[in-house]
């Protein structure tokens, strides 16, 4: 018994390692709405609990932004130059097509759940 | 760590993957800016390593994210070795030393960084050469002293100060070391071939050896402070070296170089008890991962099969079975088929 809850454990941690990948592009896209820079990003992803895998957001950041979904620019008038992320067009339209895309998946898992 | 630390470690993590200088100063600014804001909201180092990742994890998880440049050259060099190591063992029955064609393997491996690795190349020309020197004029010892001489190659910020010095000592030990320890030996008197040495008392012959070892003994010490033969990476740089011998990767070190003298000088089996230097990586490896990684392991006892068997075990009219134990290779790809996580 002691094996199988084991493995029920490490399969569960699997399927939330795969939402926590497949949500996170989401999340940062959402935040993004407002540019801000990496560590505030973070700062803020930890204000809203969510759970990451380390070393995932500055990776992600530079992918999106080669996929043209962000772009950036240096802000020089702080103190200190801080990279800013934004969302830039094509990132806001596959913002909103992801967006319908995640209610479409939860409407149909609550309509499965209630025929149920 | 620091926060220069940090950012040198990534930058010298960077120049291993596929990226521009351009990219790797953008990268390098964007974390300055970044560990500046975490420690200014009072973090540290290490709390920011947490959350973003190690230098490594960083270049790592970097480097996933671009396509995977192949070297057809390196791609290709396992399997012109395996040929050149037929072709010796089949024309000339050289399977020993002829093995040594395939340590071109981890060569290449070194050099295609853009961070070439001296230090592990360093030692791979130290093994080739011991193998060569053992193999044909029996002098494992005191051929096993060269490979000290790659140890003060290494420095911590400890240790660097004191790297030139070491440099020099260690090369000048090694050398005397040899050039006594072969006139001790060899030194004989006239056509009788009787030696000096062989007409002392053992117990002064066993002082002797010893004295002579306590040559090498500060370049060991050396190595053990700028972390040299301290390969488990996630022990933090101390002062004091002697508080190194007390880890068990000191201790295991310093057991396997002593067992390994100890075997060799009484049974003159220099080869092939140097295979027992293969306890230093693999415990490693069991500490690091904290269970046995069979997988990682098995080159090690693949390699140790294929000596002990072909030295060892001989074929009908033939000394040694090198020609057939080279299949305790075949062990390395049917372990890893049999222990893939991958379902097949």
């Amino acid at each position: 018994m002691e094996n199988k809850s084991h493995i029920e454990g490490e399969w569960m941690e699997g399927f939330e390692r795969e939402i926590r990948r497949g949500t996170l592009v989401l999340i940062v896209l959402i935040l993004l709405r407002k540019p801000t820079h990496g560590y505030d990003l973070l700062t803020r992803l930890e204000q809203q609990k969510v759970d990451m895998d380390t070393d995932t957001l500055y990776p992600l950041l530079r992918r999106l932004e080669t996929q043209a979904m962000l772009s950036s620019e240096w802000e020089t008038s702080q103190a200190r130059p801080r990279k800013i992320y934004r969302l830039t067009e094509k990132g806001e339209k596959n913002l909103k097509h992801m967006m319908i895309l995640w209610k479409d998946y939860g409407l149909k898992i609550e309509r499965m759940k209630s025929h149920d | 760590m620091t926060k220069k630390k940090f950012l040198e470690t990534l930058r010298d993590e960077l120049q291993d993957i596929d990226v521009t200088k351009q990219e790797v100063d953008e990268v390098i600014l964007e974390y300055t800016a970044m560990i500046d804001d975490a420690l200014e909201e009072g973090g540290t180092i290490d709390s920011f390593i947490k959350k973003m990742g190690s230098p490594r994890k960083v270049a790592e998880a970097l480097s996933r994210d671009r396509p995977k440049k192949v070297n057809k050259l390196v791609a290709l060099l396992p399997f012109l070795a395996t040929i050149v190591f037929f072709i010796l063992g089949v024309v000339w029955q050289a399977w020993q030393p002829g093995w040594i064609v395939f340590l071109v393997i981890p060569i290449s491996g070194f050099l295609s960084r853009k961070r070439i690795n001296w230090f592990g190349i360093g030692f791979i020309i130290v093994l080739t050469i011991f193998n060569l020197v053992g193999t044909f004029y029996n002098a494992w010892a005191p051929a096993w002293s060269l490979f000290l001489l790659v140890l003060p190659f290494k420095s911590n910020d400890n240790t660097k100060p004191f790297q030139g010095f070491a440099i020099v000592y260690t090369f000048a030990a090694v050398i005397a070391y040899q050039v006594l320890f072969t006139y001790m030996v060899y030194q004989s008197f006239g056509a009788a071939g009787v030696t000096w040495l062989s007409l002392l008392d053992p117990s002064i012959r066993f002082l002797l050896f010893t004295a002579l070892l306590l040559l090498l003994v500060p370049v060991v010490f050396y190595a053990l402070a700028s972390g040299a033969i301290n390969i488990y990476s996630d022990i933090k740089p101390i002062n004091i070296s002697l508080a190194l011998l007390f880890t068990l990767e000191g201790l295991t070190i310093l057991s396997v170089v002593i067992g390994y003298l100890a075997i060799s000088i009484t049974t003159g089996l220099w080869h092939p008890a140097w295979l027992i230097f293969f306890l230093i990586p693999i415990m490693i490896m069991v500490r690091k991962t904290k269970t046995f990684p069979l997988k990682q392991i098995t080159p090690f006892i693949a390699t140790t099969l294929f000596v002990l068997v072909g030295e060892y075990v001989s074929l009908p009219e033939q000394e040694g079975s090198y020609a057939l134990s080279w299949l305790f290779f075949l062990l390395i790809p049917i372990v890893n088929i049999l222990f893939s996580k991958e379902k097949i």
